[in-house]
């Protein structure tokens, strides 16, 4: 088991290596020289030519493209992203401070999809081919092909326009306030739920399909269990475990999906930061929120396969307990 | 000299009586019918969108200011009085030139690399697969901001974009076919025949790898839609006046109690397209794969 775990984490490097190189050439295509983007308007006046040259060399940026990428990289390995141009704050701890209020959005997303994903794929694959089973297979198209975005401005439209239900938008931390922290998430999980809940039903509906037909649940019937205890304790059981395996993937997925809806919420994750950095420019934070995301995905991939590897007595009999 | 001994590679490419058999069964042509007569739309108001438009989609006060549905305004006013049915009809061309560009684009690297990779094996296998792995390490939408901010907001950025984000899920489906074609009886047979590496992977390879790469292709220009949207919508997708269906989403979320129907109208399109594109595909899957025709 060892063996498979180190081994899973060496093939994790290369990918990491790889983003790093396509965030910093990215960043570094990107029109606009961070030293003037410093100074903002005053940039232009002749006596702040020499500074903004001191600056660039004390940014490094008139060194050769690799130097640059080698420092960048030695100073990214222990989280040292540079300070925000916008706030002067070190990029690294911007981006920290708003990981706690993207991670809960991902939170009630993935309640949300559970909660249609799971008792949704179970009756869909006992009434196979019945009303319910159709009804399931309309939900999974449309929420498959619904724009999350457009889904989140119609629900702002029906609950906080017409009803006046629920509040449009904006974050409260649940440390000032739980009740209203709670229901300003309910309509950015939801938005993000139905897509997840609908790409997680079809998974379990598929797989419940095939756990009913299988050798041991037609055991299970003969020995007379009842039919719940068949359903939930042997099909759900054995089901299960892909369904969340792809759940705990897509939650690495979603603190980087989650960029749109966290726009269209006000919600100020980690997604609305990368958004507003983008359109500020602000080069330093853009690419250490970037970098902890596509960290969190490959780290998320590597948890979930490990995990896998431990429920599944076949990887565990292939390296050995 | 492959020819004359008669070995014939099981083609699965879609053909006449693929066609016949995905408009065939109740509920399946039901499904494929709908959805071709929403894509027939799409592509019609794509190629003569002036024949089709009420009015100039940029006509700045064609109506009052955010006016309801009415007569003369099928889907209303936009902020500027211009006619929200014009300019969805006028957008259908950027979404499908840009979704089937980008598609395209992303099948013409990754196909070819997908085959180079599952054929050759070896170091270039691994180096490729390591590549696409830190591709698909970045959600899409964020690499496509990435790229966008990187080059610009034009409709080749965004091509470029949906290329290269798609293009390691076309070379892993190709890569992953050839894997299993590539032991299969009768290219072993082929080659026995004396046939290159390039003729085998040319006329009996490739054409047994269409059909999932066809299907892939159809959900992928959904998807391409969608990021076309949340691009435009984010205000980094291709620029006014060019009308795009997530630009007049961003421009509608901020009269969402004035006009509700400016939400509903872009937001609807971006959703039928979609679902027309995504239920073709699965029919598609559907009907070309044995073990689903039936169920």
């Amino acid at each position: 088991m060892a063996r498979f775990v180190g081994g899973r984490c060496l093939q994790a490097l290369p990918t990491l290596f790889i983003i790093s190189i396509v965030v910093f050439t990215l960043m570094r295509l990107a029109p606009g020289d961070p030293a003037v983007l410093r100074f903002g308007s005053q940039a232009s006046l002749p006596e702040n030519q020499p500074r903004i040259e001191a600056l660039r060399r004390e940014m490094g940026l008139d060194r050769p493209i690799l130097v640059q990428y080698a420092i960048w990289l030695k100073d990214a390995a222990v989280g040292n992203f540079g300070n925000s141009l916008k706030s002067n704050m070190p990029a690294r701890d911007l981006v920290a401070s708003k990981v706690p209020v993207s991670l809960e959005l991902v939170v009630g997303a993935m309640t949300v999809a559970l909660l249609i994903a799971v008792p949704g794929g179970i009756f869909a694959a006992l009434r196979r081919g019945g009303r319910l089973d159709r009804l399931t297979l309309g939900f999974t198209a449309t929420g498959l092909a619904i724009p999350s975005f457009w889904l989140g401005l119609t629900l702002i439209l029906l609950f906080s326009v017409a009803l006046r239900v629920l509040p449009p938008g904006g974050f409260v931390p649940f440390t000032v306030s739980p009740v209203d922290n709670l229901h300003r998430l309910v309509l950015p999980s939801v938005t993000l739920g139905v897509f997840l809940g609908a790409t997680l039903l079809r998974f379990l509906r598929a797989d419940m399909i095939e756990a009913l037909g299988t050798d041991y649940v037609r055991t299970a019937r003969a020995k007379g269990l009842a039919n719940q205890q068949v359903v939930l304790g042997h099909a759900l059981h054995n089901a299960l475990i892909p369904v969340l395996t792809y759940a705990g993937i897509e939650i690495g997925s979603l603190l980087g999906g989650a960029v749109i809806i966290e726009q269209v919420f006000g919600w100020s994750g980690v997604g609305w930061l990368t958004v507003q950095s983008i359109l500020d420019r602000d080069y330093s934070v853009v690419q250490a929120a970037v970098l902890y995301i596509a960290v969190a995905l490959t780290l998320t991939n590597l948890l979930v396969d490990i995990t896998y590897a431990l429920v599944n007595p076949r990887i565990r009999a292939q390296f050995g307990s | 000299m492959t020819d004359s001994l008669a070995i014939v590679a099981p083609r699965k490419h879609p053909s006449t009586s693929t066609l016949v058999r995905l408009l065939a069964g109740r509920r399946m042509r039901q499904e494929v019918v709908v959805s071709s007569i929403v894509l027939a739309v799409a592509v019609a108001c794509a190629l003569v969108p002036n024949l089709l438009a009420p009015v100039d989609p940029n006509k700045i006060g064609a109506g009052d200011l955010l006016e309801a549905p009415s007569a003369a305004h099928l889907m209303g006013t936009d902020e500027f009085g211009r006619d929200i049915l014009s300019r969805i009809i006028h957008s259908a061309r950027v979404e499908l030139i840009v979704s089937l560009a980008g598609v395209g684009l992303a099948a013409a690297i990754g196909v070819p690399l997908g085959l180079l990779s599952g054929y050759r094996g070896g170091w270039i296998d691994a180096t490729a697969m390591r590549i696409q792995d830190g591709l698909m390490a970045f959600p899409s939408i964020l690499f496509a901001i990435l790229v966008v901010v990187a080059f610009g907001t034009t409709a080749l950025t965004i091509v470029l974009t949906v290329g290269v984000v798609y293009f390691p899920r076309f070379a892993r489906l190709v890569r992953g076919t050839v894997l299993v074609l590539k032991d299969q009886e009768f290219v072993l047979a082929s080659r026995c025949c004396g046939a290159t590496d390039f003729r085998i992977v040319r006329h009996h390879v490739l054409p047994n790898a269409m059909t999932p790469i066809l299907v892939l292709a159809t959900l992928a220009m959904g998807i391409a839609i969608l990021i076309e949207a949340g691009l435009s919508y984010l205000g980094l997708g291709i620029q006014p006046p060019t009308p795009t269906w997530g630009t007049m989403l961003q421009h509608a979320q901020s009269y969402p109690a004035q006009a509700p129907w400016y939400v509903v109208a872009p937001g609807v399109c971006i959703f039928l397209l979609v679902l027309a594109l995504n239920t073709l595909g699965d029919s598609l899957r559907d009907t070309l794969d044995p073990r689903l025709r039936g169920r």
